[in-house]
Order: structure tokens, then sequence, then C-alpha cells
């Protein structure tokens, strides 16, 4: 009974194990699934590591397995002065680990200078806020939020620094993280070999939201990249007496949120100018749709409880008609379909 | 309790004075009683037993936490619940649980296990129960006001900043300051207990290895703890002083925090794994009858102890510092891995083909190895910079600590429970529940954490109170939230097991498990004096046998050792005595009074409570309320009483076992206690120039723009006049050697009169200087390392005025308690200095 | 502090090895690693931050050259700690007459011989990353 109690929970075990590499389709946020060079090599890293530690501490269990069942051979005359006892001890446990690890600094070490900065022509600046995103191309005046878009195959550089806490930056499928850090600004980069869509997520611990605080990281081949580039940079078409801006202005989305190109400047969430493009809202929270964003105008705290988002008091109708203006502003709602989502 | 103890060698005192030894030992009655008890044994089980109350409670919180997370975006905590609640959780694991619960066993068990009666310090024993339960208490008062720290049990800098958290943090902070009081305080005892107090013949090569590995958590626990006490310090002075010291904003440094939490939260780990390992080798050893690699496995202790020093960057490779010094962490962490090599292959040889029993305390060992093992893998692969920023603070860190913590430390402290709670409750544990806790333990610890590796790799985050369907980690953490439960279940057997042993227990014999060591030699539950003959040590394993093969003792040791020992049998009768020995050879050297039961303990504790919780609800006149009871009690712990110091040089001890009472240098526990006393305050010093010049390093202008440089000559003087009076002690020191009355208090005088000098002037200059701590880092590390000196000195001139006074009237002792004091109080003036001319290097010369 | 007040000791004094290089024996390795770790930080993290790795001489920079002379210097240091060490073992070994050696010294020596190894090793590794930034940090 206990016997096979056991062997079940064993054979879990080695599902589980086994299912990691892969049983399941889509991994969006998994370090085992690399899609850029960075990640790739230290997804390489582990799995030699799993093969050679593995082997080692197999090793100690069936060594402690064997010393606990074995028959007693002959009592030693003296046992505080086992000879043996201690070269057992020296190889198994010193001179052995040392061959397997001092090879493992210096695959460390090569690793970690391989993969420090890269030259590269797009610099991107992140700050993160609780608990957003903030993105902004300095070189291209654009500035957008919760996502990132990159030319596939080539390193992007990123500045990251923080307005209040620390966060850290991290996209499993393309690098490790990188901590932001208020008061200094660290270096990153980030390359994606193949276009598509990655998700990214705070990995430090900032306070009531820190779960929902995601992104994306969006790469495009070069083309596509290069009219993104040009379609956001290119001055907002929206039309401030527009019935659509005159709701966002009067429900004081404009206090917290600009929209370039309008007299709508707030600084302290994000910045909706792309907000048509972004692949989600919320930080990454929920799917972009009208009806999602619908939704987050009018229950933010329900979605993301204690968000600074306040509820949106407007009437049914006027919601609609915010939601149509943010989602059609710009002229680029037809970007997303470019995309083939 | 207090049964007669039936130790190996009879006791031959006759029976009236025996009556009036076990008077004198006896627990005081009553509730006051019960708040005056000093003893080890009483208070080593209220450790224990605390401590396991707060593991019940932070169990709970890691249950509530696994419902939560069962599913993907549950409701059933809300964010913010969930935030207080693995904030309380990490830190009452880490503060509440594992570190008091070790200091509790080692406590009791270490004068059992080293021939002593008692501990050194047995009113420190109460001092450390009584902060750490107090502060304990101001953890989770915060659940009843509301304010519950929600920062993590790291607190990093600036989300623990008053601007992002709230009063809970406060509480965080100033429960946590009582606490690591305590941990200094047991690291204080448990280092001079271990060095002065083992029976005669315990040499360092006869140390059990449980003595070798809580003597190396206590000594790291002296600087670790100390750098936490500097590091949360500074936190509360920018919390509630407004100071700057990792405020970004005005040149403060947020990484500092790190580091100095680091600096501390690493050998954390090993203070708690080290005891831990400690109970691995003491029951192996029993249950193998042999134990091999003694050696081997002590510098193993030794060595782990030391690097565990050097790793605490291996927290920071995501902060983007410079890559070549990740490089050197990423070697010492590595590299401890052999360290733990050595100690697992030495367990596994000791154990070959011994076929031991499998009873419950080496099911435990054996699940510990299992698990440990485990942990420690993914421990050196975390210790490689590219795979950590994968893994870095997702759940396969998660996983990584709980195999290491809960298999290097939970695991052992169960094995050591089923092996000691016979001797501490005189009956034995129910083995088919024991049994019965193992399986449901392992194989519920394994359900819970072993798909966490996994959940890490597929991207989930740390301290995440719910995660995305699309990450698809649904069935991971509804299987680790069901082993969440069964382990929760082992947990639960094991405290019924220990309450129906009551019951249904068989008594306990002196040895049940026929073990080596001395403890076993005593009575089930042991008497409150351990040991009515001190016993004499001939071998490494006193119970196995008489005498080591290899290193037969002398007849002139040996003639010294019956002596002493004879001597102290059953005696002395009127105070509580011990022997003291040599920290290497244990060749006696003296005789220990301690002290008996005592208010004072609870009335600094309670006066340090007063003048946090002051700080607290910022009332900041009730501080100094705090602060005078403090000194009070401490001046009445302190001040050694007349008739006792008379009492002890008429006692015809000395004569009897040829061993001085009242003494000096390394064989008087009390200077002792001051060497380790000052290497607190060297590693605060330490700690607090490190932030000095580490916010130096990252700031772009030294004093910041808009600040003038402090006036060199006036500094100077005034540092120069504290210097100038350490010669005019040691110029007191001769004069007391020599027994010169007029000159003593001369010099002493012009002593006291340059401290005061010294205080005027740095006062003086410190104001003049103007530099405000509240602007800028720069201001508020010039403040308070101005400050220090300034309390040091205060101290000191305290100590001093006592050993002048006392010196008016007993010059003459030279050799006894008044010889002593000057020692210690010169001891401490001499390191006063010291720590203001490293100050003054640092502040005023430093280019 | 020790030597002040003199108890009687009921047994003599031994004159070789002394206390200092006892004790040397047993932690000089620990120290030396200790300093090279410190040292190395302090090369790494505040020269570093002060441009040092910019600064070259002879094809390596002036990181490197730290770097290189403190683990020489630390592996020499610990090599000589363990030769003392040895020699302490030597000198309470067996045969030396147990009246003037006891086996907590000839353990502690034992242990300094064991301890000192390990240190050296661990130094040697520990400087394994500055070959790889011969150049700058």
């Amino acid at each position: 009974m206990r016997n096979g109690f056991t062997r079940s929970v064993i054979l879990v075990f080695v599902g589980l194990l086994l299912c990691s590499v892969g049983c399941q389709g889509e991994r969006v946020q998994s370090s085992l699934h690399p899609e850029g060079p960075a990640a790739e090599s230290v997804a390489r890293l582990w799995w030699v590591m799993l093969t050679v530690l593995g082997l080692y501490t197999l090793g100690v269990f069936v060594l402690a397995t064997i010393a606990v069942f074995r028959r007693p051979t002959q009592e030693p005359k003296q046992p505080t002065n086992d000879r043996e006892g201690r070269r057992f001890i020296l190889i198994g446990g010193a001179i052995l680990p040392t061959i397997i690890l001092v090879p493992t600094l210096a695959y460390t070490v090569h690793t970690t200078s391989s993969l420090r900065m890269r030259d590269t022509g797009l610099t991107i600046r992140v700050v993160g806020h609780r608990w957003w995103w903030e993105v902004e191309y300095p070189d291209h005046r654009i500035l957008t939020a919760n996502e990132l878009v990159i030319p596939m195959g080539e390193p992007v550089k990123l500045e990251l620094s923080s307005a209040d806490v620390i966060h850290s930056f991290w996209v499993p499928q393309l690098h490790g993280k990188m901590d932001m850090i208020p008061g200094t600004t660290t270096k990153f980069w980030l390359q994606a070999d193949r276009e598509g869509i990655y998700r990214g997520q705070c990995a430090e611990y900032c306070g009531l939201q820190h779960a929902h605080m995601a992104f994306v990281v969006k790469s495009l081949p070069p083309d596509k990249f290069v009219r993104w580039l040009e379609n956001s940079a290119s001055a907002t078409t929206v039309t401030e007496d527009g019935r659509g801006f005159q709701l966002f202005k009067k429900h004081g989305c404009s206090v917290c949120h600009a929209i370039q190109g309008t007299e709508a400047k707030g600084w302290s969430g994000p910045d909706l100018t792309l907000i048509a493009t972004r692949e989600t809202l919320a930080a990454g929270t929920i799917e972009n749709t009208p009806q999602n964003l619908l939704q987050w105008l009018v229950t933010p705290q329900s979605i993301k409880p204690g968000v600074n988002m306040p509820a949106t008091e407007a009437s049914a109708e006027e919601l609609q008609m915010i939601v149509d203006f943010l989602l059609k502003q710009n002229g680029s709602s037809t970007e997303r379909g470019d995309d083939d989502e | 309790m207090s049964e007669p103890s039936r130790n190996v060698e009879p006791s031959s005192t006759p029976d009236a004075e025996l009556q009036q030894f076990n008077a004198t030992w006896a627990s005081p009655r009553g509730f006051p009683g019960w708040l005056s008890e000093v003893n080890n044994r009483p208070l080593g089980i209220r450790f224990m037993l605390t401590a396991l109350a707060f593991f019940l409670i932070g169990g709970i919180l890691a249950l509530l936490m696994r419902i939560q997370l069962a599913v993907s975006e549950n409701t059933f905590l809300g964010p913010d619940l969930y935030n207080q609640l693995f904030t309380m959780h990490g830190s009452t694991m880490m503060y509440l649980f594992s570190v008091p619960f070790l200091e509790g066993l080692a406590l009791y068990i270490l004068p059992l296990l080293i021939g002593s009666r008692d501990v050194a310090f047995p009113r420190l024993t109460a001092l450390g129960y009584w902060t750490y339960l107090f502060g304990g208490i101001l953890f989770y008062i915060s659940f009843f006001v509301g304010e519950v720290p929600d920062a993590g049990w790291f607190a990093y800098t600036p989300l623990s900043s008053s601007k992002y958290s709230g009063l809970g943090l406060d509480f965080w902070a100033l429960g946590l300051s009582l606490v690591e009081v305590s941990g200094i305080v047991a690291a204080v005892e448990i280092v001079v207990t271990i060095l002065k107090l083992r029976a005669p013949g315990m040499t360092l090569a006869r140390m059990p290895i449980f003595v070798w590995t809580i003597l190396a958590a206590g000594l790291m626990s002296l600087f670790a703890f100390t750098t936490l006490l500097v590091a949360t310090l500074l936190l509360e002075l920018d919390r509630t002083g407004g100071t700057k010291f990792f405020d970004a904003d005005f040149g403060g440094n947020n990484l500092l925090w790190q580091h100095l939490f680091w600096f501390f939260g690493h050998p954390e780990v090993y203070i708690i794994f080290l005891p831990a390992t400690g109970i691995i080798s003491m029951v192996v050893g029993t249950f193998a009858r042999r134990l091999l690699g003694y050696t081997y496995i002590t510098v193993a202790i030794l060595v782990t102890a030391f690097v565990s020093f050097g790793l605490w960057m291996h927290h920071m490779y995501t902060t983007g510092l410079p890559e070549l010094s990740l490089g050197f962490f990423a070697a010492a962490s590595l590299m401890i891995a052999l360290a733990s090599g050595v100690q697992i292959f030495a367990w596994i040889a000791t154990l070959w083909g011994r076929r031991p029993a499998l009873r419950p305390p080496l099911m435990f060992v054996l699940g510990f190895i299992f698990i440990f093992v485990l942990g420690g893998m993914t421990g050196v692969m975390v210790a490689v910079v590219p795979f950590d920023w994968q893994v870095h603070d997702t759940y396969f860190i998660v996983a990584h600590f709980h195999y290491v913590l809960i298999g290097g430390a939970v695991f052992p402290i169960f094995a050591g429970m089923y092996y000691w709670i016979p001797k501490f409750t005189g009956r034995m544990m129910l083995p088919k529940l024991g049994h019965l806790n193992f399986w449901l333990s392992f194989v519920g610890f394994n359900m819970t954490f072993f798909p966490m590796h996994i959940m890490g790799f597929f991207g989930m985050p740390r301290r995440v109170y719910t995660y995305l369907p699309i990450l698809e980690l649904d069935g991971y953490n509804l299987f680790a939230t069901i082993g969440a439960f069964v382990f929760a279940a082992g947990t639960l057997l094991f405290l019924l097991d220990i309450l129906l042993s009551f019951w249904w227990g068989a008594p306990a014999r002196n040895d049940p498990w026929g073990g080596d060591t001395l403890e076993w030699t005593t009575s089930s539950p042991p008497p409150s004096y351990g040991f009515l003959v001190p016993p004499v040590v001939r071998s490494r394993h006193p119970r196995w046998e008489a005498e080591t093969l290899d290193c037969p003792p002398s007849a002139s040791i040996e003639a010294a050792n019956q002596r002493a020992t004879q001597a102290l049998d059953g005696r002395p009768t009127e105070w509580r005595g011990t022997l003291v020995t040599h920290a290497v050879n244990a060749t006696p050297q003296a005789i220990h009074y301690l002290p008996g039961p005592s208010y004072q303990p609870l009335f600094v504790a309670i006066g340090l409570v007063v003048a946090l919780v002051s700080v607290l609800l910022k009332v900041h006149l009730v501080i100094l309320v705090g602060v005078a009871i403090m000194a009070i009690a401490l001046g009445r712990w302190l001040s050694p009483k007349p008739d006792l110091v008379k009492r002890l040089r008429e006692s015809d001890m000395a004569d009897r076992a040829g061993l001085p009472i009242l003494t000096t240098g390394s064989r008087s526990v009390a200077w002792c206690g001051m060497v380790t006393f000052l290497s607190i305050l060297a590693m605060s010093l330490v700690a607090l120039v490190y932030a000095y010049f580490y916010i130096r390093l990252y700031s772009p202008q030294w004093p910041p723009a808009g600040v003038s440089e402090p006036s060199r000559l006036m500094f100077t003087l005034s540092y120069g006049l504290l210097v100038v009076s350490a010669p005019a002690l040691m110029w007191a020191n001769r004069s007391f050697n020599r027994g010169y009355e007029n000159q003593i208090q001369f010099s002493m005088t012009c002593v006291l009169l340059l401290a005061a000098a010294f205080l005027a002037t740095n006062v003086y200059a410190v104001i003049d200087y103007g530099v405000s701590i509240n602007e800028s880092a720069y201001g508020s590390l010039f403040g308070l390392l101005s400050v220090y000196p300034w309390l040091l000195v205060v101290v000191g001139a305290l100590l001093l005025i006592n050993a002048q006074t006392r010196a008016w009237s007993e010059f003459r002792d030279t050799q006894g308690h008044m010889a002593m004091q000057m020692q210690v109080t010169s001891l401490y003036w001499y390191a006063t200095v010291a720590a203001a001319v490293v100050i003054f290097g640092t502040l005023i010369l430093s280019p | 502090m020790e030597g002040t007040n003199e108890y009687q000791a009921p047994l003599p004094r031994r004159s070789v090895p002394t206390d200092g290089r006892l004790w040397f024996g047993v932690l000089g390795g620990a120290i030396a690693w200790l300093l090279h770790l410190v040292l190395s930080y302090l090369i790494a993290e505040f020269g570093c931050v002060s441009g040092w790795g910019e600064h070259h001489w002879m094809g390596l920079s002036l990181v490197a050259w730290l770097g290189l002379a403190v683990s020489v210097s630390m592996v020499a240091s610990a090599v000589v700690a363990n030769g003392i060490a040895t020699r302490n073992q030597k000198g309470f070994s067996k045969d030396v007459d147990s009246e003037t050696s006891s086996d907590g010294e000839r353990f502690m020596a034992r242990s300094g011989v064991l301890a000192n190894r390990f240190f050296i090793v661990i130094i040697i590794v520990q400087s394994i990353p500055f070959v790889f930034y011969l150049q700058g940090c």
C-alpha cells in the first residue's frame, strides 16, 4: 500500500518533469521556450547543468540507499579511524564536486560575458511605475506603455529606470531579468529571432498589484517595424473637438493620461496615444478588446484591485463613445490587423 | 522536574548539603517566580514552545496562500491580504520560528552536551526570551491594529519607506529589532558557554558535532544579526527620523539596503542550516553507532560559517552591478557546495553497512538527505549568474529555498525532536504516529514544492497574489495546494504525538537510543542543574569509549580534572556554580558563579519595548521613560552585590577545587563576554563605515552641492582629546596593578575629564558644522556616525565612574573581582577610542 | 590579557608551537580567503565604478592587474598558513610526550591543514573571473 502510493507519487513527478519539456501547447512566458539568443544560451546552460548535476544527485541517492539497506559486512575494528571512509568522503564530497564545479564556473563566467551589452541601433527607455510600464523611443519621439515593439533579428538596447519603487524587467523567452531601481539607470538588451509576441512581467515585488504588472514585446520583421515606427511617430489625427475627446476630457481621463498632439497631458497614467494598437489593457491584465476596455473603464477596481485608475462615472452611451474614440483615434486601428493575430 | 539525577558517578555529598544544593537550583515558585526564571532548561522549553506556536501560525498563513493560488485569478484573498500574509509568513518562519527554535534547543541541550550546569549568562537567557517574545507579539499586534507589514520579509527600500508603506512596516522593523537583540544575546551566550564551560577533558577534538554547529551559528549570528540591526536602524531612522539613507532623491542608495540585508540574509540561512546538520550528525552517529569523518565534518562546518559571509551578492545578480564582481560571488557560492558535500558523504559513509534501525528520527534524516541534496543542486544552479537572471524571483527560487529550509532545517528539527523529546518529557513518542508523520510530510512536501520548479520556468514570479490563465499553471498550482495540506496533516500528527505521549508513551530511560553524548547520562527529564557531579570527559564518545585510544590523558591533567569535579560534587550549595575550563584543552581554570532568578531581564526587555513602541506611536518623550527603565534595570543587573563578592571571596570552594572563583582575563567568563560584545560593536561600525563609503561611491559629488567640508582642525582637536584618554587609562591600569591608590584616582579622573572634553567639543563641532540630517544622505551619515562615539563614550564614562568609585576602597584587589572590572572597563574604553579613530578617519580624513 | 594574571596551571606550558602559530595555522587560509573576497569585491565594484577598468598597462586593465596581484598574494598567504599548520600537526603528533600536547591542539592543527587546503582551492577558483575580464570590467 505504502509502496504503491510512493510509486504513483514518483510517477507523477517524473510526468511533471517530462511535461516541463513541452507536452503542453503554447508557453507565453517560459524561459525553457526561448525565442532569442540570450534566452537560448541560458536554456542551454540549464540543460547542461541539469544533466551533470542530475547524474551526481542520482549517484548520491543511490549511495544513500545502499548505505542504509546494505547488509553489514564486518564490524570495523576501529570505527573512528576508517581510512577508507575518509577517502570516500573526500572523493565524493569534495574532489568530484570540484571537478564538476570548476568547469561550471568557467562556463558561467563565459556565458555572462558573452551576454554583455550588444551594440545596437535602437534604444528604448522603459520606466517602471506602480503598476505599469512607460515605454519611450527617444530617437523617434514615440511614447507608449506596457508594450515594446522591436525589430526581429537584431539586438535592442534598453535603458531601465523606475519612477517609484524597484521593479524588474523580465521577458523570459528573450532574456533574463534586469532590475529597475529608482535613482539609477540600468542597461539591458533584448533580441527576438522570430516574429511574435512575448509576454513579460515585473519580477521584483513592488506592492499591491505586483501580480498584474505585465507587458508584451512584439517583434516585427524589419519592413513592418519601419512602418510601425513611421505610423506611430506621425502626429495624431484626432480632432480635439470630436465628441469622444470632449467626453474623455469631461470625465477626467486627461488628468492622468496623455494623448500626443492634444491638450490631454496627464502623466501619472499610461500614455494613450497608441492604445488602439496595443495587445493588452491594464498592463497585460486583459486583452485589448472594445468590450474589455468598456469593462475596464467601468470597474477597474474589480479587474485590478487597488490600481490608481478610478471608475469612470458616465452613462453607457458616453462610455461607448469614449471607447470608440480611444480605439479609433490616431487612424491606426488597422495596425493590429497587420500583425495577423 | 527536580528529581535527583542518576549520574554515572554517584554523589558523595552529605544529604543535608544536597538538599540545600537542590533548593539553590530550584525554580522560583508561582507566577512571579515564572517571570524571574533564568535557568536554561525551562527557558529553552519556553523558547521552543513559543517558536512552535509561531511555526503553526506561519503554516496557517502558508495554507491560506496556497488556497488563494490553487486556481488562476482566484478571489479568496485580495492582493492586500495576500501581500500581508506572505510578508508575515516569511518573517515568521525566518525570524520567529527557525532561529529562535534552534536557539531554544541549543539553550536546553547545550549544557547537557558539554557537561555544564547552565549557560554562561543565565540572565541573558531570560533577556533573550523576553525580547523574542515581545518582538513576536509586536509583529502580530499589527493584525489587530489593521496595519500589517506588507513589504516582504526582505523589506526592500524604497517599497518599505514611509512613502510607500504604512505603520505596518514600523511594527515589522521594531519587532524585528527586538528579535535581533534576542538573537545577538543568545549568540553571546552560546559562544561563551561553549568556549568556557565545557566539562574537564572535553577538548575541542571531543566536542559533539551539534556543539560545533551551534558554536559556528553563534559566531555567525554575532556578525549577521548585528548587520541586520544596523540596517533596520537605518530604515527606521529613514521612516521616523526623516534621514535619507535610502532616498535616491537625496543621494541615498537603495542597493545599500540590499547589500546590508543580504550580508545578514545569506549567513542567516546557514545559521539555521548548520545547527540542523548538527542534529543530523547526532542522530546519524547514534543510529550508526559511530561517526566517520569527525574532523572533516567540523572543518566543513567552520568553512561553511566563514564562506557564507562571502555569498551575499548572489541575491543581487539582477541589480546591474559590475559583471566582474558577480564572478567572485558565483565562485564562492559554487564552492561552498563542497562543504555540504563533505557532510553528506560523511553521513553516507557513517551509515554504510550499519543496518540502522529505521525509527522516526532516522526516517527524517533520510528524508532530509533526499530533499536537501535536491535543494543543494538547485542552489548550485542559482549561483550560476545567467541562469539566475532567468529564475531569480520566480517560483523556481521559492522551490529552491523551501527545499533548503524545510529539507535542511524543518526535517532535521523533526528528527531532533523525535530524538530528544524523550529527554525533555521523560516519555517516548509513539512510533506509528512518527512514521505516519514522516510519510505525510515527505510526500506532502515534495508534492507542494517540486512542481514549483517548473512553475518558475513557465514564468510564475514570486510574491504574486494571482496569475493569469494564459500561463497554464493551474494544474501545477492545484497539485501544490493539495500537497501543502498533506504536509500540514503531518505536522498536526507531530503535535498530537507529543500530547499523546504524555498518556500513552512509555517512560523514557536515561538513554533510549544508546547515544554517545553526555545528555544521555542524566535522568529524563534532567534536573535543573543537569549534573550533580560534573562529568570528566576522556573521549569523543563518552558513553561508548571510556577513553580515547590515541590520546590517553596525562596523569597530572587527570588529577586536576578529578579534583575540580569532586569539589563540585553537589556543591557549591549556597549559590549556583559551574566549572570554567580552557577554551582549547578544557583543563579546569576557575569556578563560575551563576546568578539565580532575577526580574531585571524582564525589566530591561520592558524598557526596550516601551522605548520602541513610543517610537512607533511617535510619542518621543516616552522614549526617555523606556530608556530610564532600561538603564535602571541594567544598572541593578550589572552592579555586583557587595555581600555576594564577599561571600564568593570567603567561599571554601576555591580551596577544595584548587581553582579561583573571582578571576581575570580569559579565565573570567565576564571578560570573555566583553570580548564577544566588542566584536558586535566592531561589526556595527564596519557596517556603518561601509554604508558611508558605498553611498559616497555612487554620489556624483561629496559632500553634496551646497554643503561645506567639515572643519578639520576642530574635529582633529576633539577626537585628539579622546585619543589621549587611552594612555591615561593605561597609566591608571599600571597604577592599579601596583596598588598606587592616589595615582589611580588621579589618572581615572584625567580619563573622565578628557572624555567630557571630547563630548563637549565634538557636540559643539557638529552643531557648528550644521549639516542637516534631513537634507542629504551625506548629512544623515555624518550625523549618525558622529552620534555613535557619543553613545559609546557616555556608556564608557558610566563604567569608568563605577570602576573609579569602587577602586576607592578596593584598590588592593589586584587579582580578583575589582581587577576583572578594571580589565573589562579598560577593554571597553580602548575599543571606544579605536571606534572613534575609525570614525574620525572616515568622516574627516578620507580623501 | 592572558598572561598578566597567570594562574598556576597544573601542567607545564608548552614551548612550541606557540598559540599565535597555532591560530594562524587554523585561521590563516580563511583570513586569506576573506581578504581575497573583500579586496576583489572592492576592486570590482569600487574600481569598476570609479573607471579603473579603462586604464591599461601592458595590455591589461588596472582592475585586472590589481585582481591578479591580490589573487597571487592571497594564494601565497594561504600556502604559508598551510605550511605552518602542517608543521604544527607534526609538532603535536602522537609520539610527542602526551604531558605537553593535548588532543585539542592536535585537532586544531589537523583541521587547520584541511581548512587551508580548501581555502587555497577556493581562492584559486575565485580568481578565475579575473581571467575573463583582463581588458576591463
